[in-house]
C-alpha cells in the first residue's frame, strides 16, 4: 500500500465481515473489548459491531479510525509515527480526518484499495494488532 | 348589555372555542399513549440481541428485493450494531444511523414524527428538535418493558424502511 496504490471497487459486506470477524477473534483470544469499524475507499460506513462492555467512546474512535486510514491510503500507525518524531510532524493536527492513534488500516484486495478497517477499545497498539489481523484475513 | 359585558361574553366565548379546539386535536395527535413515555430506561441491548434484529430487518428487505443498511443503537444512541447491504444508497448509511438514534432518544418510532409533521401547523416544531427524524424507518426495541435501543432502516421508500425495522423488533419477541 502506498501513493500510487489503485483506489478499487468498494469492499463488500461479506469481505466487511470477515474482516471484523478475524479481528474480534484476535481480540477475544487476548481477552480485550473492542469495537470494529469496516469503511469503504470513500469513508461510508460498511460494517460495524461493538463488543459488549467497551469503553462508549470507542463507538465513534473505531469509526474515526478506518476513514482515517481509507482516506489517507495509510495506517493511523504512520501518523501517529509523525506526531511522535515533532516538529514538522505536528501538521497532522491540521488535516481534516486523521486520526494520529494507532487502529486503523486500510484493506487491500488485488493489490488496489478496497476501504479499511478501525479498531479501538485497547492499547492503541492492543488496537493495531487486531486492526492488521482483519486486514489480513481478506488481503488478496 | 353593557360594552363591558359584552367583552367579558365574547372572552368567555373565545376561551370555551380554544378549549374545543384543544380538545378535538388531542385525540388526533400522532403520538404514543402517555404510558410510552413512562417506559423505564434498560441496559444496553446486547451484541447477541442486536445482531439478532439485524438479521431480521435484513431478511425482511431480501424477501421483498430491498437494498437496506440496518443500524441498531442503545438508549443514549451509541452504535452497537450496523451493516449495509452492498449497493445500497450511500445517503443511508447515515440516515439509518440517526432514525435509530431518533427513536431511542425519544422513545418513540419515526413514523410518530412523520405523522406529527405531515399535519403541519404547530406540529412543524419537530423540526426543531435536535436529532429527530421524521422519516418512517426508526423503531425502538423494548425488552421486558424496558427501552434497551432502537434500530434504523434505510435504503427503499420509507414505508419500507419501517417495514423490515419492525420485523427487527418482532425478532426479539420470539
Amino acid at each position: 500500500m502506498d501513493a500510487l496504490t489503485p483506489i478499487g471497487p468498494p469492499v463488500n459486506v461479506e469481505t466487511a465481515k470477515k474482516a471484523a470477524a478475524a479481528a474480534l477473534a484476535e481480540a477475544r483470544k487476548n481477552n480485550w473489548l473492542m469495537a470494529v469499524a469496516v469503511v469503504d475507499p470513500n469513508g461510508t460506513l460498511v460494517y460495524y459491531e461493538k463488543m459488549d462492555n467497551v469503553q462508549l467512546a470507542s463507538a465513534d474512535v473505531c469509526i474515526d479510525k478506518a476513514r482515517s486510514a481509507a482516506l489517507y491510503k495509510r495506517p493511523t500507525k504512520a501518523l501517529q509515527d509523525a506526531i511522535a518524531g515533532g516538529g514538522a510532524g505536528l501538521r497532522i493536527f491540521a488535516l481534516r480526518g486523521a486520526v494520529p492513534v494507532e487502529g486503523g488500516v486500510p484493506l487491500e484486495a488485488n493489490g488496489q484499495l478496497i476501504g479499511a478497517i478501525g479498531l479501538s477499545g485497547g492499547q492503541s497498539n492492543e488496537d493495531g494488532q487486531c486492526a492488521t489481523a482483519g486486514a489480513n484475513a481478506v488481503k488478496t | 348589555m353593557t360594552a363591558h359585558s359584552v367583552v367579558k361574553s365574547f372572552i368567555v366565548l373565545t376561551l370555551v372555542l380554544c378549549a374545543g379546539c384543544a380538545f378535538a386535536q388531542a385525540p388526533a395527535a400522532a403520538t404514543p399513549s402517555p404510558g410510552f413515555y413512562l417506559t423505564p430506561i434498560g441496559q444496553t441491548i446486547s451484541l447477541e440481541n442486536a445482531k439478532k434484529a439485524a438479521a431480521a430487518a435484513v431478511a425482511e428487505a431480501r424477501k421483498n428485493g430491498w437494498l437496506m443498511v440496518v443500524a441498531v443503537v442503545d438508549p443514549d444512541g451509541t452504535l452497537v450494531y450496523y451493516e449495509k447491504m452492498d449497493n445500497t444508497q450511500l445517503g443511508s448509511s447515515d440516515v439509518a444511523i440517526a432514525k435509530a438514534r431518533s427513536a431511542a432518544l425519544y422513545k418513540r418510532p419515526t413514523k410518530a414524527f412523520q405523522d406529527a409533521v405531515e399535519k403541519g401547523g404547530v406540529n412543524l416544531r419537530v423540526f426543531a428538535l435536535k436529532g429527530a427524524v421524521p422519516v418512517e424507518g426508526g423503531v425502538p426495541i423494548l425488552l421486558d418493558g424496558k427501552l434497551v435501543g432502537a434500530i434504523g432502516l434505510s435504503g427503499d421508500l420509507s414505508e419500507h424502511d419501517g417495514q423490515c425495522a419492525s420485523a427487527g423488533v418482532a425478532a426479539l419477541k420470539m
